[in-house]
């Protein structure tokens, strides 16, 4: 799938099926500050090759954002999104796709709201890419 | 003459772990040696940590001797005919007792070992919240220091946790009727009812709480005169964590006393618990096997959150309530379970919170039950030359 189009789809997820853009929205400093602080580790830690550190990073970070499936939407939103999913990739596991789509719409957020700080971005290209590799495995 | 104990291992393959046996009057005058004077070596020579409970210290009749195995005892026979090791027993200078003297004045207690510390509501009322509907339950279960009854909200340290969230709470408690009288049971309401701590033991094998309800009366049909008797009922528990072990061990029983005399009541417990399994967990509950159930979130990725919960126990769970059916709140029913138990005149049960093996909800749950509920290892007091 286009990139353009995966980031479609994880709008969608979020805010259309999962309702959490809210929760999200009230949470964007801590889910920002921990993303970012995740990726400093992996990025000064000694002897990581570049596929350790994004498991080491997706590892520390997934917990975070798969709990705003439970935390940031209700169950008869959470119920909907896995619908949603079951009904367009039969084979998928719903909950897998869309922890995944919730982890791509923060981070095309976050790279959003680093602007105009040359740094910040720096480090958002830097998990973006991390998450966009999750994704191809 | 030596005194011995006979270990018995119920299973087919080799076992090692914590024993309980009662060390009453009875036990002290057989041997001779005081619980607080007790000493243990295994075949090998080896001291094993041993600690003696008085439970109750107004009733010598429920003091125990915990004791752990260090080496595992050969297997044996499923019927607990055959012993598969002996443990001596010898007399040592008296340690101070394990069980220390305890205010009544405490609403709250934990227990802890090196990874579990279990906060216990002995009041009904949180002092931080002013909710009354508390008592007897645990509203807290840190497991390698994570909430694990609200996983996904601990994530996120803005929010706090939900104040309802608890579990181990006996809500209810039906205490069954003599075969002779119209109704089969009387039944009891719990959670505004405040516990007293009987005592507070620990020690290298373990740390305990015992707790006592209020008293509630029971109305007992006397058989050949018709005539009510009342009966001053407490519900009796004792809740133990094990050193190293992270599950939490039950023992239940409802003490009524009359005329100076006391006696155990046949009773059906209901449990209720406010945990975040998650949305849509699943229920691990098989027809045919009603001693133990799990519920687990096994869904997403490896990585993220997979909080699970077992119960077992060796009275029958009756009925499982996923919400339970009273709850007030639509929005938070789906966090509530309930579920009762058939009566017994005493219950052993087991409550264990898991985390990072989804695929083994019901495998350990199920494992538990037959090493801790159904066949534990077992001790038993004999006098050699």
């Amino acid at each position: 799938m286009p990139e353009g189009m995966i980031y479609k789809k994880a709008k969608e997820a979020v805010e259309e099926r999962l309702k959490a853009q809210e929760f999200i929205e009230q949470h964007r400093p801590e889910i920002y500050a921990r993303l970012e602080e995740c990726d400093r580790r992996v990025v000064t830690a000694k002897d990581l090759a570049g596929g350790e550190a994004d498991v080491i990073f997706i590892a520390e970070c997934l917990p975070m954002v798969a709990a705003i499936l439970h935390v940031g939407s209700t169950l008869r939103n959470y119920r909907e999104g896995v619908k949603w999913i079951s009904d367009s990739l039969p084979d998928a596991d719903p909950v897998t796709v869309l922890s995944a789509l919730t982890f791509l719409y923060i981070v095309e957020h976050g790279q959003v709201d680093a602007r105009p700080d040359e740094a910040k971005m720096e480090v958002w290209r830097r998990i973006s890419n991390r998450v966009s590799r999750l994704l191809e495995t | 003459m030596s005194i011995d104990l006979r270990i018995f291992n119920p299973s087919n393959y080799p076992r090692k772990g914590h024993v309980t046996l009662p060390w009453r009057p009875e036990e002290e005058a057989f041997t001779g040696i005081s619980g607080d004077e007790l000493e243990l070596w295994d075949e090998s020579g080896q001291s094993l940590p041993v600690q003696f409970d008085r439970i109750d210290p107004c009733d010598p009749s429920r003091n125990v001797l915990a004791f752990s195995l260090l080496s595992e005892v050969p297997p044996g026979d499923e019927h607990y005919s055959v012993p598969g090791a002996f443990v001596r027993v010898s007399r040592r200078v008296p340690e101070p007792p394990s069980s220390e003297a305890v205010p009544e004045t405490r609403t709250h207690i934990e227990l802890s070992n090196s990874r579990v510390t279990v906060s216990l509501c002995l009041a009904p009322t949180q002092p931080y919240s002013g909710r009354d509907w508390f008592a007897g339950s645990a509203d807290s279960f840190r497991l390698d220091n994570r909430e694990m009854l609200d996983v996904f909200r601990s994530r996120y340290g803005s929010i706090g946790h939900d104040p309802e969230k608890r579990f181990m709470q006996i809500d209810k408690v039906q205490i069954v009727s003599p075969p002779w009288t119209d109704e089969p049971y009387q039944e009891f309401h719990l959670h505004k009812q405040s516990y007293r701590l009987q005592s507070l033991c620990s020690g290298p094998v373990r740390v305990s709480a015992a707790l006592a309800s209020e008293p509630f009366t029971f109305e007992k049909v006397d058989f050949t005169t018709g005539q009510p008797t009342a009966l001053t009922c407490q519900l009796c528990r004792v809740i133990s964590l094990y050193q190293g072990f992270t599950y939490v061990i039950e023992e239940t029983f409802v003490r009524a006393t009359h005329g100076g005399r006391s006696s155990r009541l046949r009773f059906a417990a209901r449990y209720f618990a406010n945990i975040d399994m998650g949305h849509d967990p699943r229920i691990y509950r098989f027809s045919g096997i009603p001693d133990w159930f799990a519920v687990g979130y096994p869904y997403g990725y490896p990585e993220a959150d997979h909080p699970g919960y077992g119960f077992a126990t060796d009275a029958h769970v009756e009925f499982l309530d996923h919400p339970h059916p009273d709850c007030p709140d639509e929005a938070t029913a789906e966090r509530t379970y309930s579920w009762g138990l058939g009566p017994r005149r005493q219950t052993r049960c087991l409550h264990i919170f898991m985390h990072g093996n989804p695929a083994g909800f019901d495998g350990q749950t199920g494992h538990l039950w037959y090493v801790q509920v159904y066949k534990p290892l077992t001790a038993q007091l004999s006098k050699g030359d």
